[in-house]
């Protein structure tokens, strides 16, 4: 750019670099000081920059001490004399028998240290390339000027000239394809090698195959013209190196201080070969003797490399060893994502196929459009789909869907479902549970599917499914923590009902979960369940808790009471947080003081309970605002052996209605602790004022054999009510007397005698 | 300048054909370059050495490959860059602690910022270091080979292996980063306001 006439000051900055560094011409570098003359702005703009320059150069005087070049000569010429000693070129060292390689293919660890030293100097083998390809172009010239000349002599037969040269041009250009064969054979072994530093059985440690695989990549990178061609632990290093390497590329190895980019190989160039004519397509020498014996002896390498490939990948402990190769290698910035990449698209199924799981394995969400393509290839299909789901790419879940009932593919669908793990993929796999050939195998997958996959099995399990059982029953599932999980997660409402079913699975770690699911509507029946079939004292305290906090519906509350007395628990905790809470139901109070009398016999078995829930029923009965509560709660005293605390309180207690007194007197007497005649009194004075109680009571007191004195007292009663009632009383009095009432026999009998109570 | 010159060829061409002693002309005419770069890319004198010896060893092997039409300087400059880089490897295969981008300063053994350090950082020089630690490998080692080397665009661009457009444009990478750590620093160390 010229900097004639007056500059702007940002043409100014922009030339501020080649100012600095003397570039610039003197009619420029004058156009450049005389604007930083008049524009002060760029004057300082200037002004800091040399400063920065004179910095620099201040500090670029660091020299070797004086005695530096006699230790460079003397250094160099010892290696040089080394050079002499040590191995040849690789291309005149490669063993004409195959065999030759088989060190290679041994011990891993073996194999890179042998190959280390066999590629001593690597760059070499680029070198050699090179020049090789340089010596075919120089080749290629002088052929073409020979002919040519060989064309302007064609009126002057020279027969003697053509015959020289048609004798040696073949053996020239043999020479070149046999050398430049060698080395692509040499680079081929080398990946050889870069496979073979994958784990194997023999090589159980992954850390001894990384000398191995940077060796190899080293071969790749030294002799590639692009990382994209280069070769990596998945990709066949023969055809791709046997590719003419790009003239242009004149580094010795690849520059760390600059990045490498991945380059997109020529569009249509060939990189493969199978047949010994497309192999000498790619030389580009017609096929002779030379070239179908490097042929073979390449495709034995390729072979080879193949085996040492699919060995690889099926080994038990691929995934560690590969990952630390690579966190190796990828650590010293070799461009190993783009490798892989690249090599997914490889037309070997084996390389492609490794390619497809080392991505999955390394998570390169990047390889993921060409792992979809992979899925439409036939021999890459399975691996792509379950890589898919490793790599948790949903796009491609409905291909996968449908491949489940593929033969072929119907395995890796499976399991690509499973690694994707998600819900609609649970959902894909779920539909074939009842297929009776799909079936088992739909049910392994949702077992590896993760929790939801668990879940819908338990789900599915619980409706009767066979083979969901069977998988859960067979693989100990759920786990415990597993059950924690959903019973705490904010998930289908389904599922977490499933869970509460298994909840017992998790013992009190499932707690907590139920705890908080009490209070829900849709939960709290099936966690009280689950919560006292869990006959754990942390599942009693939780019920109390919430019923102390009224964070459950009464009737749960009642019924957490009943089964926990049903189960013979200590209901302790339960009776007092029903009794005792100020705000507590007069229902659900009612409720614990019926079931308490009910079960007279075994609450006074309960020992801690007994002591503590008397005491708040008895403070309950002197409530006169509670009336229902108190009725029960005398129901429940009369019945359990601390009455006798509670009988003083009750009778000397004026506000307790006349009704409940006269009630709390028979049953005391039935139980032996109040005189009958005092009962019959307190029934006189209800019928008084409640006659169909007064009869109630009076029933209860024949049902109770209290005394004949209270049956004369039926006499007041219309004569053939009275005859039917005392039949019917006598009768049920006697099976009584066996049995004891049901509450239909309650009923019957108080419908009558409501109906025979006469008018006072 | 390191364009070609008249003094190489003679030792160029003596040394393609076995000469030892030519070739250690070369060397003694070449090897302090190179034992700048390296040292200032490795931080290390004794790494640097074995970077020199090793770069011109292998520039002998295979001098018949060297274009004449070349700087000799330039080849080797570039030889020793990826000789550099190979050590720079193996010391970080061998202690994760090196990295590519760590330019120790020759002067102090220890990575790490001891008092020594610290003070010396005071020094617009040492901050000067301290900045160019801070350069992305391809800015710094274009700033190395252009201000400390003084080679021509062209040179710096052959050395990297890169186009000189690519060279400028590290170039002026380096110093923009450069003036912008000693704007925000002030330029006697002191954060400007």
């Amino acid at each position: 750019m010229s900097l004639q006439g007056r500059l702007g000051c940002r043409s100014m900055r922009r030339a501020l670099l080649d100012y600095a560094d003397g570039e610039q011409s003197a009619t420029d570098r004058f156009a450049f000081e005389l604007h930083t003359e008049e524009c002060a702005a760029c004057r300082d703009a200037v002004g800091f920059h040399l400063k920065i320059e004179e910095l620099l150069h201040r500090d670029a005087g660091i020299e070797a001490d004086p005695g530096f070049e006699d230790r460079i000569v003397a250094g160099i010429r010892q290696r040089i004399a080394g050079q002499a000693g040590s191995v040849a070129r690789p291309g005149e060292t490669l063993p004409s028998d195959p065999n030759a390689l088989d060190p290679l293919f041994g011990d891993a660890d073996a194999g890179g240290d042998g190959t280390g030293l066999w590629f001593d100097e690597l760059e070499r083998a680029g070198e050699l390339l090179r020049a090789l390809r340089a010596e075919e172009s120089r080749a290629e010239q002088s052929r073409t000027e020979e002919w040519r000349a060989e064309e302007a002599r064609a009126d002057e037969p020279q027969p003697a000239a053509r015959l020289a040269f048609r004798r040696t041009a073949p053996r020239r250009v043999g020479l070149a394809v046999a050398r430049w064969a060698a080395a692509a054979a040499i680079l081929a072994a080398g990946s050889a090698v870069l496979y073979r530093a994958l784990p194997t059985q023999d090589a159980p440690d992954p850390s001894s195959s990384v000398n191995a695989v940077k060796t190899s990549v080293k071969i790749a990178e030294a002799t590639a013209p692009s990382p994209s061609a280069t070769d990596v632990p998945t990709r066949h290093a023969v055809a791709a190196q046997a590719v003419p390497i790009d003239t242009d590329h004149s580094q010795v190895g690849t520059d760390p201080l600059i990045d490498t980019k991945p380059q997109e190989s020529p569009a249509g160039a060939p990189t493969d070969f199978t047949t010994a004519q497309e192999f000498a397509n790619l030389v580009p020498i017609g096929p002779s003797g030379d070239t179908q014996l490097l042929f073979d002896r390449l495709r034995e390498v390729q072979r080879r490399v193949r085996d040492e490939l699919v060995v690889a990948c099926s080994a038990p402990d691929f995934r560690s060893s590969f990952s630390a190769g690579v966190a190796a290698l990828e650590s010293e910035r070799w461009p190993i994502e783009n490798l892989v990449l690249s090599a997914i698209d490889d037309v070997d199924p084996d390389a492609a196929n490794a390619a497809i799981r080392g991505a999955a394995e390394l998570k390169y969400q990047s390889a993921l459009p060409a792992i979809r393509r992979a899925t439409r290839r036939g021999p890459t299909a399975a691996t792509a789909m379950i890589s898919l789901g490793s790599l948790g790419d949903d796009s491609m879940l409905k291909t996968m869907a449908r491949n489940l009932t593929s033969p072929a593919l119907s395995r890796a669908a499976f399991t690509g479902l499973a690694r994707l793990g998600s819900f609609e993929a649970a959902c894909a796999i779920a539909e074939h549970l009842t297929d009776p050939e799909l079936g088992p195998e739909a049910a392994e997958a949702l077992a590896d599917l993760g929790l939801t996959g668990i879940a819908e099995l338990m789900r599915v399990a619980a409706e009767g499914n066979a083979f969901s059982r069977d998988v859960l029953r067979r693989r100990g599932l759920p786990t415990a923590a597993q059950v924690v999980t959903l019973l705490e997660a904010e998930v289908d409402p389904q599922v977490v009902t499933t869970a509460i079913r298994y909840a017992a699975v998790a013992g009190a770690r499932a707690v907590p979960g139920l705890r908080a699911r009490l209070s829900d509507p849709t939960f709290g029946d099936a966690s009280l369940k689950a919560l006292v079939s869990m006959v754990h004292p942390e599942a009693v305290a939780a019920i109390a808790d919430a019923i102390e906090r009224r964070d459950i519906d009464e009737s749960v509350g009642l019924r957490a009471i009943r089964t926990s007395l049903e189960l013979a628990l200590d209901p302790g905790p339960l009776l007092a947080a029903a009794t005792t809470e100020p705000g507590a139901s007069l229902r659900l109070l009612d409720a614990v003081a019926y079931e308490v009398a009910a079960r007279g016999a075994r609450a006074s078995s309960f020992g801690p309970a007994v002591v503590s829930a008397p005491t708040s029923i008895q403070a309950s009965t002197q409530d006169s605002t509670r009336a229902s509560t108190q009725d029960s709660a005398e129901d429940a005293l009369a019945t359990t052996t601390l009455a006798d605390r509670v009988l003083p309180a009750l009778l000397a207690n004026a506000q307790v209605p006349t009704a409940m007194r006269a009630k709390a007197a028979i049953q005391l007497a039935g139980v032996g602790r109040l005189d009958a005649e005092v009962a019959v009194g307190q029934c006189a004075l209800l019928w008084a004022i409640d006659p169909d109680s007064a009869a109630v009571f009076l029933i209860a007191a024949c049902r109770s054999h209290i005394s004949p004195a209270l049956r004369e007292r039926l006499q007041f009663l219309p004569r053939p009510t009275m005859k039917v009632a005392l039949a019917r009383a006598d009768s049920i009095a006697e099976r009584w007397g066996r049995t004891g009432p049901s509450e239909s026999d309650i009923q019957r009998i108080s419908r009558i005698l409501q109906g025979a109570a006469p008018r006072i | 300048m390191t364009h070609p010159t008249s003094e190489d060829a003679p030792l160029i061409a003596a040394a393609k054909a076995g000469d030892l002693d030519a070739f250690d002309g070369l060397v003694r005419r070449h090897g302090r370059a190179c034992a700048r770069l390296a040292q200032r890319l490795t931080g290390s004198r004794e790494d640097a050495e074995d970077v020199v010896q090793e770069a011109f060893a292998k520039a002998f092997r295979f001098l018949e490959r060297f274009r004449e039409d070349a700087s000799f300087r330039t080849w080797m400059l570039r030889i020793t860059l990826h000789q550099a880089k190979d050590v720079l490897r193996r010391r970080c295969r061998r202690d994760q602690m090196a990295t590519m981008t760590t330019l120790k300063d020759p002067e102090v053994e220890s990575t790490h910022a001891g008092p020594t350090r610290t003070a010396e950082a005071r020094d617009e020089v040492a901050r000067l270091r301290l900045a160019l630690d801070e350069l992305p490998a391809r800015q710094r080692a274009a700033l190395l080979l252009k201000v400390y080397e003084g080679l021509p665009y062209n040179e710096v661009a052959e050395a990297l292996g890169t186009t000189v457009a690519a060279a400028r444009v590290y170039l002026s990478l380096a110093r923009q980063s450069l003036r912008r750590r000693f704007e925000t620093d002030g330029p006697s160390g002191e954060p400007r306001s």
